[in-house]
């Protein structure tokens, strides 16, 4: 059915859309998993994403919505499953061959980390620095805009021994935005944005949440999860179930 | 007990073995070229070159000198009865010589990069590194290998030199101590074969040293307990497999 689609991949994707079949950008089919620390696991798990999807999760455990981000990020190897993005069949079990897709991921949790042996400003730069081979890259204006509005322009020089807990995820919020993610993964964003520029940063994740780039949230504040997400994962006992929010 | 031995043996095979993947895992990214990182993998690599030999010089050079005049001093004594000049060679740039700069690069770096590693993992700055889309045994474990086999080396160099030149200044000029001709009779005794062996050591040391920490680096398990018994674990391991490297180095190229 697709063939008679031009080749050209934006062409290709903008037509699927405008005759309204909704891609999906990633796919996790027959997914199991066994419980990282007090959960369920995942059983049997289906899961789609597609542009515009704004899922929030809720589970009966923790550990299994945080098990799923996991699987999502390909973080976790799954005992059997299959993981298409953009339709093409992931390699699993090459940690090497996920790097590109891992890099197209923005993936936001508290577990997230900086590394420590360098400064604030390496960690932005890690990325352009190393695909760009280069070690005198700026950060751009995008990223100094972001580094304003999350009030660590101050810090970009200081390691991230030296800074608090609520800095570490606002740098990490900035690297993982940066990146250009297809689509991003955040855990509990309330923690570290909602209480701080709460305007501005409303604003930005406004347009980042109700654009089209599909977000994946796990959130305990129920306002917020109202606010944004226009698709519900339930986890219980294990089992995933998408609906739709009305 | 027969079964509890067999058992051991078994895991002990296993680790060996592992050791031997990991290693090979490695050098197969110095073969690889890539086009992107090489910016980043080259300072990782100054990085520790500068950790593992140049912050080292100070603790390196006093030992040469105290092991290269007590040798000296020694050797002084019996100077009418064996060739010194061979005895020094046998002693320090064959056999004290790599086996001391081991010591001190495992006492310093091996260490550090354990716990520097064994930390990256349990604060998860290598699944970030991964998600960054980068390899992390090209940023993390290349740079080290490349940088802590290259000082060793260097080392080694600056640990028999100042041992044998050191180690003679030292003596001439706060003793009385009659050394006659030590100089030219090492100059004399000394052979390719001996700085090639003594190289030969020093790089296998190197490698066998930064694999072995990487190894329990990564072999922490996100339990922050494992890092001191891991480490306590690398830096034996280190010196054992490198005291057996030199005895099987030494049997190869003089027996």
């Amino acid at each position: 059915m697709f063939s008679v689609l031009p080749c050209d991949k934006h062409i290709h994707i903008s037509s699927i859309l405008l005759i309204g079949i909704k891609l999906n950008l990633i796919e996790l089919s027959n997914y199991n998993l066994q419980p990282a620390n007090t959960g369920n696991g995942l059983i049997n798990m289906y899961f789609a994403l597609s542009q515009g999807d704004t899922c929030s999760i809720e589970a009966d455990s923790s550990d299994d919505a945080q098990l799923f981000l996991r699987a999502v990020a390909t973080l976790v190897r799954p005992e059997t499953g299959t993981y298409l993005y953009k339709e093409e069949k992931l390699v699993l079990y090459n940690y090497r061959k996920l790097l590109p897709f891992k890099k197209k991921i923005g993936y936001i949790t508290p577990s997230s980390a900086l590394l420590s042996n360098r400064t604030l400003r390496e960690n932005l730069l890690l990325i352009d620095n190393y695909y760009n081979n280069s070690l005198s890259r700026k950060l751009n204006e995008t990223t100094e805009e972001l580094c304003d509005m999350f009030k660590i322009t101050n810090k970009l020089e200081m390691r991230p021994t030296n800074l608090n807990q609520l800095e570490k995820l606002r740098a990490i919020t900035i690297r993982e935005l940066i990146k250009s993610p297809d689509f991003l993964i955040i855990e509990r964003p309330e923690d570290y944005i909602w209480h701080t520029s709460f305007d501005e940063i409303d604003e930005r994740l406004k347009s980042l949440l109700v654009g089209d780039k599909p977000v994946i949230f796990y959130s305990y504040d129920n306002d917020f999860t109202k606010k944004f997400s226009n698709k519900k994962i339930l986890i219980t006992g294990g089992h995933v179930t998408t609906v739709n929010n009305t | 007990m027969v079964g509890y031995i067999g058992r051991k043996s078994l895991v002990s095979i296993n680790h060996i073995l592992n050791l031997f993947a990991f290693t090979y895992k490695i050098s197969l990214l110095i073969l690889k070229k890539p086009v992107v990182g090489r910016a980043v993998v080259r300072r990782a690599v100054i990085e520790q070159i500068y950790f593992t030999g140049v912050q080292a010089l100070p603790i390196v050079i006093p030992i040469a000198l105290i092991i290269g005049s007590l040798f000296i001093i020694q050797f002084s004594k019996v100077s009418s009865q064996y060739d010194l000049g061979k005895i020094t060679i046998i002693l320090i740039v064959r056999e004290l010589g790599p086996i001391v700069t081991a010591l001190l690069v495992i006492l310093r770096s091996a260490t550090a990069v354990t716990i520097e590693i064994s930390y990256m993992n349990v604060l998860n700055e290598t699944e970030s590194i991964e998600m960054a889309g980068i390899d992390p045994m090209r940023i993390i474990c290349l740079p080290r290998l490349v940088g802590i086999t290259s000082a060793m080396l260097c080392l080694f160099i600056i640990f028999d030199l100042v041992a044998i030149v050191g180690g003679y200044c030292l003596i001439w000029m706060i003793t009385y101590v009659n050394m006659g001709n030590l100089l030219v009779q090492i100059g004399k005794a000394i052979t390719t074969s001996d700085i090639i062996v003594g190289l030969v050591k020093a790089l296998c040391f190197g490698i066998t040293i930064t694999v072995v920490s990487l190894y329990y680096g990564f072999d922490i398990k996100k339990n922050i307990t494992y890092i001191p018994m891991n480490t306590a674990k690398a830096s034996i391991e280190c010196f054992l497999y490198c005291l057996v490297i030199n005895i099987f180095i030494s049997a190869v190229f003089y027996l």
